[in-house]
């Protein structure tokens, strides 16, 4: 009987095709139309990850709250590939830094000697260690050591750190790092040269905060008053926002008193805001340098930056730091 | 509105797009997937150049489980953490490939 019946359709596998064909179409339909709809939604999945990486650049201003906290330093010597294509600090040392409490990462971004055609040190490399960073909770400072023989020079390498943009992240700071004395032996001419760069970074960067890395106080007035006669503080005092001192007491006898990390950082400090006639002066202490420096060393080093009332501390450099002691004196800095 | 909750990562439009023409998800880095993630990743802060580049690094440094659960869990949640390694190869492309003030 029932193979006498009219059919009322195509038989039962010719409608499952023709429904598994609708359904497909469906969803590639609501696949295309949401793609549509999402106008400029970013894309989703890996491929979206450059547009979320842009999305989550930080604000744009700069301001001293970047060198606030513990902080740790990078040179181009480091994160460089060797002649053997070694680099000391990948940015994979990134997260290890965040880890052990570093809110802030000082990063050499261009020298003056170096080669190739752009003025960074090595953009694809910076991007990396920048973006990894933010990623990461931190900040990060890009600095250069000028050599005062050609200040159009200077002043470019300086703009280029202010100006780099990478998928909306740049540079949550900017230092200048005063200490080279070879290249103009003659300190009178050289102290010209550094506040006419000073001034011209000045007006490059307008509003920005800039860090001056500085020789210490006790260095040039104490220890080697030669190294560089009436360098120029209170001409200085008004060009920059924070003062960052090289307070390295390893390198200090210990017959001088300041083979001492409390010791010599306290005068330093007190120094600094003697010469820049500011009581209040902003200042990131730095210490060093890291292989020498005892997990008691340390610790007075940050009993005297929580004593000086300066804003934040590191050590140069990430390199040579145990993390052990880096973490204690991370801790010790939150404290 | 947002809605690229139904978009789905790279794998899942390849997915969708297999159904049609009788292809399964790609169980390795190749160049369907390459075509298909550089159409994806493209926008206008990302050139195909950059998005080229950030695939080929991807492939050369992400085992491809790893890629293809990063692939969905990137998809859809607003707030998501975002691994910072790949954040770092994408940028590192970005600064090899696009105009950027300061290079």
């Amino acid at each position: 009987m029932a193979a006498d019946r009219p059919r009322r359709g195509p038989p039962r596998r010719l409608r499952l095709a023709r429904l598994a064909v609708v359904l497909v179409a469906a969803g590639f339909l609501v696949t295309k139309i949401a793609g549509l709809l999402g106008g400029d939604d970013p894309a989703s999945g890996v491929a979206g990850l450059p547009a979320l990486v842009e999305d989550r650049a930080p604000p744009a201003e700069r301001t001293v709250d970047v060198h606030a906290g513990y902080g740790t330093w990078v040179d181009v010597f480091d994160y460089l590939p060797s002649r053997s294509g070694e680099a000391k600090v990948t940015p994979q040392a990134v997260e290890d830094m965040a880890r052990v409490g570093v809110h802030t990462l000082y990063l050499q971004a261009a020298r003056f000697d170096q080669g190739g055609a752009g003025l960074l040190a090595d953009p694809d490399l910076i991007a990396q260690i920048l973006v990894r960073a933010h990623m990461s909770g931190m900040q990060v400072v890009g600095w250069y050591v000028p050599r005062f023989t050609d200040i159009d020079r200077d002043l470019a390498y300086l703009a280029a750190i202010a100006d780099f943009e990478v998928l909306g992240h740049r540079f949550d700071g900017i230092a200048i790092d005063i200490e080279v004395t070879s290249d103009v032996p003659d300190h009178a001419q050289r102290s010209d040269e550094l506040v006419e760069l000073s001034e011209r970074l000045r007006e490059t960067v307008g509003d920005d905060a800039v860090g001056a890395i500085v020789l210490p106080p006790v260095q040039l007035e104490v220890i080697n008053p030669a190294k560089w006669p009436k360098f120029p503080w209170g001409e200085l005092a008004d060009l920059y926002d924070v003062w960052l001192p090289m307070g390295y007491w390893t390198e200090r006898r210990p017959e001088s008193g300041y083979n001492d990390g409390w010791t010599y950082t306290e005068d330093n400090v007190d120094r600094l805001r003697h010469d820049l006639d500011d009581p209040d002066a902003v200042i990131h202490f730095i210490g060093g340098i890291g292989d020498q420096i005892t997990a008691a060393q340390a610790e007075r080093f940050v009993e005297a930056v929580t004593d000086e009332d300066v804003i934040g501390a590191s050590v140069y450099d990430w390199a040579t730091l145990d993390a052990t002691v880096s973490a204690q004196i991370a801790a010790g800095l939150k404290g | 509105m947002r809605l690229s909750w139904l978009r789905g990562g790279v794998l899942s439009g390849l997915v969708v797009m297999g159904a049609c023409g009788g292809d399964d998800r790609p169980d390795g880095y190749g160049p369907a997937l390459r075509a298909s993630f550089v159409d994806e990743c493209t926008t206008d802060s990302a050139s195909a150049q950059t998005c080229g580049c950030f695939y080929d690094r991807l492939a050369a440094a992400v085992p491809f489980d790893r890629f293809e659960a990063l692939d969905e869990a990137l998809t859809g949640e607003a707030n998501q953490e975002l691994p910072a390694d790949l954040a770092g190869l994408a940028a590192g492309c970005a600064a090899r490939h696009e105009t950027i003030d300061g290079s």
